[in-house]
């Protein structure tokens, strides 16, 4: 059973723009896609119906329509890692992370000392459990993704959804965060992930879904997809995939 | 002629001339209509009014104060709503003024300068609204007070002069001393120790809620309770100098008053007696039980306020205090020879009208 | 100690806290049964219960009002709590977004069209306290200008005053010696008229809210971050925010159909609570409602004894509600350090 089908998928926003036009595509689990483009190519759009934030028709997640979901049944199959988060409230990273247990909790429950030991053992996974009685307002910019990351980690989905995840990353934290992830996909974690970033598509991804201007490019491995030509037709500008000391560089 | 002759007479020509302008002015001053009013502004009439309008809020205690002078019944007449709730005294001694409208409470000095009135009357509290926009337009106005006792002798005297009737003005005055003597000769006999303990309640209500309220202690109401020889209980308890402040029912069981009168200014007070009379937590007062709650007296107006008929409530209030020494006083009596020596009444039938009312209004005090 | 560990010990911590209060409140509210003005003012242990003014005082006067303070505190703390976390916001209260001017406008038309009856004033106090939430959150979508909390606040501002003058022309309108004294009374308010009949009127409705609110006391961390967040984390925020503002709403404006407008409440104790308990609303949200009961207790107390008048309660909270508030801000020490 696949982990997600994705059966022509077309999104027209109310207003009339018609932002995705008949992407198809399937992934299985434990791989990683990266899903490529410029801005305004439908990425964020895609990424909103695989979470079924808008409602869209042709989406498979193992083996069952996305519409028949409850709430909670696909918050425990799918997390999310959106690209920002306002905080008003100076709840303690435990508190934070302990938000990603709400697909367990029963309707009117608190967490219990189990899922407190789920969360603690997220933020270890990020590296911040020596944070984590401190509140979330005194996080730097590049805590705050791996924050964002150790909810969706105790979220203990089989599906995780990354909304530009290294985008807004100094090169520090962005290492750190590849470098969590990676460890969760080989853990067999399915990611996907949105990403203007060709690098970024090459170093973490295995499969890779360009999209232009709202059409599927091409899907495939990285190493079918990720080529000078393709990448030059989906930016409109000339780019070379090169490498330097073994490592694939994108310039 | 001699030298000095002539300086004689040139000297004395200012003085002729001087006692010719001085014996002019006098004549003038006593010409005019002249008073002075509650905010120390002499006014200064040449004819005498024959247009009047009231204006503003709580214009029937100006109304009030006017209409003891007869010649007022036959001048034209503009009058705000003067009607409290239990009727219309007004239209009713003088059945013409309903045939035109009222102003409205809250007029514009523009509006009411549009009347065409040679004398404005209101309260003082419209001093700075009303009074001084009106001295700006040329329209003569007066302002009274008729908050107290004093206020009432003072202004009432004032009011004869302007009206160039000062002597129903002196028997007003006489009329109104005389029976407030009568009451605080009697009491002046009293011991502390047998003074009655009283406490005046406000009551108002909604729907199923009642509340109740005290007067200030520098108003006519305490006032009225002080000079009838008893105590007011709530005196130096309502801070708020300008209004009536709510009480608990606690505050009143622990003032535990001899006698409890509950008035309305805008409902029949009964209707309040009637509540309480089924209350299971009035039940436990001792004024109560000695059947000491009662409905204060009204006919068109509640007795127990600054209005001209509030001499009547002293001579009820001092019955109701005390029984024995104010035996004869006959309240429906008074009432009637009140409406006859103030306001001129003599019509039986509208007499009897507003003995019906007073009726009614203490009937459910002795059940 | 393991990080477990600490996290267990914080939350018995912050429950042991909670009962302490519930205790502190439960002391309190005994204690203050025998305040009042009655046989003298201040504090009397009556030895003679028997005495039946006393009893009837104690039964019918001030233990209706006590609860009535109590309730009252609660879902008024509640409902400013809802509206802080949903609205995302620590310095909302329904009186800031029309709610009060809403449910004050509704119950005028209803006495100036038809009937005092109280039930008929209540629902049409709770419809325009809906209303008014309504149309400031529609409002403030249609603002182009300012971050979503000056939005809020400017259409909250804009639809009091709507609805406060469209009050005053009920009132220019309103019958003055019945209608409007009854528009006035109501508005007035105060617990000085509690009564059982009065609680029970109002009691089932507002334990309903009350305990749906608490209900969700954990959710409403998650409703307070972006509305995707907490899809994601399999909540259906848009429901659950329509559900808790509604059942916050109607709590609010029946409560305020017997107390008037009490402003501040709903204000101060969720800050107060959070300072105690932690931003974690499964604490502070119960905390809070444990504090609004003891503040209003405590102010209405005051109200009843200090003088032989009444002081109107809106006076002592504002009063004591800004003082506590000035203090909370001076404190230095962070929130969520319990």
């Amino acid at each position: 059973m696949k982990a997600l089908e994705l059966d022509r998928i077309s999104y027209t926003y109310p207003g009339g723009t018609k932002a995705l036009d008949s992407v198809s595509f399937s992934v299985e689990e434990g791989e990683s896609v990266a899903i490529l483009g410029s801005n305004g190519a439908g990425k964020s759009t895609l990424l909103d119906l695989l979470l079924g934030w808008n409602k869209g028709k042709g989406i498979t997640l193992f083996g069952k329509d996305l519409a028949d979901y409850g709430r909670k049944e696909l918050g425990r199959n799918l997390a999310l890692v959106p690209q920002s988060e306002h905080y008003n409230f100076s709840f303690t990273l435990l508190e934070y992370t302990l938000f990603g247990r709400s697909p367990y909790l029963s309707q009117m429950g608190t967490p219990t000392e189990k899922d407190a030991e789920i969360a603690v053992q997220a933020l270890k996974d990020v590296g911040l459990e020596s944070y984590q009685d401190r509140p979330i307002t005194s996080l730097s910019g590049g805590e705050h993704q791996l924050l964002l990351l150790a909810r969706s980690i105790a979220q203990q989905s089989r599906i995780l959804l990354l909304d530009e995840p290294t985008s807004a990353l100094d090169p520090a934290n962005r290492m750190r965060v590849i470098s969590i992830l990676k460890d969760l996909s080989q853990k067999g974690k399915t990611l996907l992930f949105t990403t203007h970033d060709a690098n970024l598509a090459y170093e973490l991804a295995t499969h890779v879904a360009m999209l232009k201007k709202g059409h599927l490019l091409c899907y495939g491995t990285k190493e079918e997809t990720v080529t000078s030509e393709m990448l030059t037709t989906l930016y409109e500008t000339p780019l070379y995939v090169g490498s330097i000391e073994g490592r694939t560089l994108i310039y | 002629m001699k030298k000095s002759s002539l300086l004689l007479l040139v000297l004395l020509l200012p003085a002729l001339l001087f006692a010719q302008a001085a014996a002019e002015s006098s004549m003038l001053n006593s010409d005019y209509y002249m008073a002075t009013d509650a905010n120390n502004r002499t006014l200064k009439l040449e004819k005498k009014p024959s247009h009047l309008l009231i204006a503003g809020k709580a214009g029937n205690m100006p109304a009030n104060a006017l209409f003891l002078f007869e010649e007022v019944q036959s001048m034209d007449l503009t009058l705000p709503k003067t009607d409290q709730g239990l009727g219309d005294f007004f239209a009713f001694i003088r059945p013409d003024l309903d045939q035109k409208p009222r102003i409205s409470q809250t007029a514009s000095a523009e509006e009411i300068a549009s009347r065409n009135s040679d004398l404005v009357l209101m309260k003082a509290t419209h001093f700075e609204s009303t009074a001084k926009k009106l001295d700006q337009l040329g329209i003569p106005n007066y302002t009274m007070n008729l908050e107290s006792y004093e206020d009432w002798k003072a202004e009432l005297s004032e009011l004869g002069k302007l009206l160039k009737n000062t002597s129903r003005a002196q028997q007003l005055i006489q009329l109104y001393e005389t029976r407030v003597k009568f009451i605080t000769d009697r009491v002046a006999s009293l011991k502390p120790q047998d003074k009655k303990t009283v406490l005046l309640l406000q009551a108002e209500r909604s729907d199923a809620a009642y509340a109740y309220k005290i007067a200030p202690d520098s108003w006519m109401q305490t006032w009225m309770v002080e000079t009838v020889g008893a105590i007011p209980v709530w005196k130096g308890a309502n801070k708020a100098a300008n209004g009536w402040s709510t009480v608990s029912f606690e505050q009143i069981a622990a003032w535990n008053p001899d006698l409890v009168i509950l008035l309305s200014y805008k409902d029949a007070s009964d209707i309040y007696l009637k509540a309480v009379q089924t209350s299971e937590l009035w039940s436990l007062l001792d004024a109560f039980k000695q059947g000491n709650v009662k409905a204060s007296p009204h006919d068109m107006m509640n007795y127990i306020q600054p209005v001209a008929s509030w001499v009547l409530g002293l001579q009820w209030l001092a019955k109701e205090a005390y029984p024995a020494l104010f035996a004869d006083v006959d309240m429906e009596y008074e009432v009637q020879r009140f409406y006859q020596e103030f306001y001129n009444i003599h019509d039986r039938a509208k007499l009897e009208v507003l003995l019906d009312l007073y009726r009614t209004s203490v009937a459910s005090n002795t059940l | 100690m393991n990080a477990r560990q600490a996290y267990a010990a914080e939350q018995r911590r912050r429950r042991i806290r909670l009962s302490f209060l519930l205790l502190i409140t439960f002391l309190l509210s005994t204690l203050f049964l025998f305040a009042g003005r009655y046989p003298k003012a201040g504090f009397t242990f009556p030895s003679n219960l028997a005495d039946p003014m006393v009893n009837t005082i104690l039964l019918q006067i001030r233990l209706p009002r006590i609860l009535l303070a109590l309730l009252a505190g609660a879902m008024l703390s509640a409902s400013g709590f809802t509206f802080q976390m949903l609205f995302s916001n620590p310095l909302v209260e329904p009186g800031f977004l029309g709610v009060s001017q809403g449910s004050a406008f509704g119950a005028a038309l209803m006495i100036v069209l038809g009937t005092a009856s109280s039930v008929l004033v209540q629902v049409s106090a709770t419809v325009f306290g809906l209303g008014a939430l309504l149309a400031s959150y529609l409002l403030a979508q249609r603002f182009r200008f300012g971050g979503a909390l000056l939005r809020l606040v400017l259409s909250g501002i804009a639809v009091s005053a709507i609805f406060s003058s469209a009050l005053g022309v009920v009132k220019l309108v309103a019958e003055p010696t019945k209608d409007l004294q009854d528009i006035t009374f109501w508005m007035m308010g105060g617990l000085w008229n509690a009564s059982w009949n009065q609680i029970l009127s109002i009691l089932s409705v507002v334990a309903a809210c009350l305990v749906i609110l608490f209900c969700y006391r954990w959710k409403l961390n998650l409703l307070s971050l972006q509305e995707k967040t907490s899809f994601s984390v399999g909540l259906n925020p848009k429901r659950d925010r329509v559900l808790l503002l509604v059942v916050a709403t109607i709590g609010t404006t029946l409560t305020i159909s017997i107390t008037g407008l009490i402003g501040w409440v709903g204000l101060i104790t969720p800050h107060l609570g959070r300072k105690l308990f932690g931003s974690d609303s499964s604490y502070s949200f119960p905390g809070s409602m444990i504090l609004g009961s003891l503040f209003l207790l405590v102010c209405d107390t005051i109200g009843r004894t200090l003088l032989p008048t009444e002081i109107p309660i809106g006076l002592l909270t504002s009063f004591l509600g800004a003082i506590i508030f000035i203090v909370i801000l001076s404190l230095k020490h962070q929130e969520g350090k319990a």
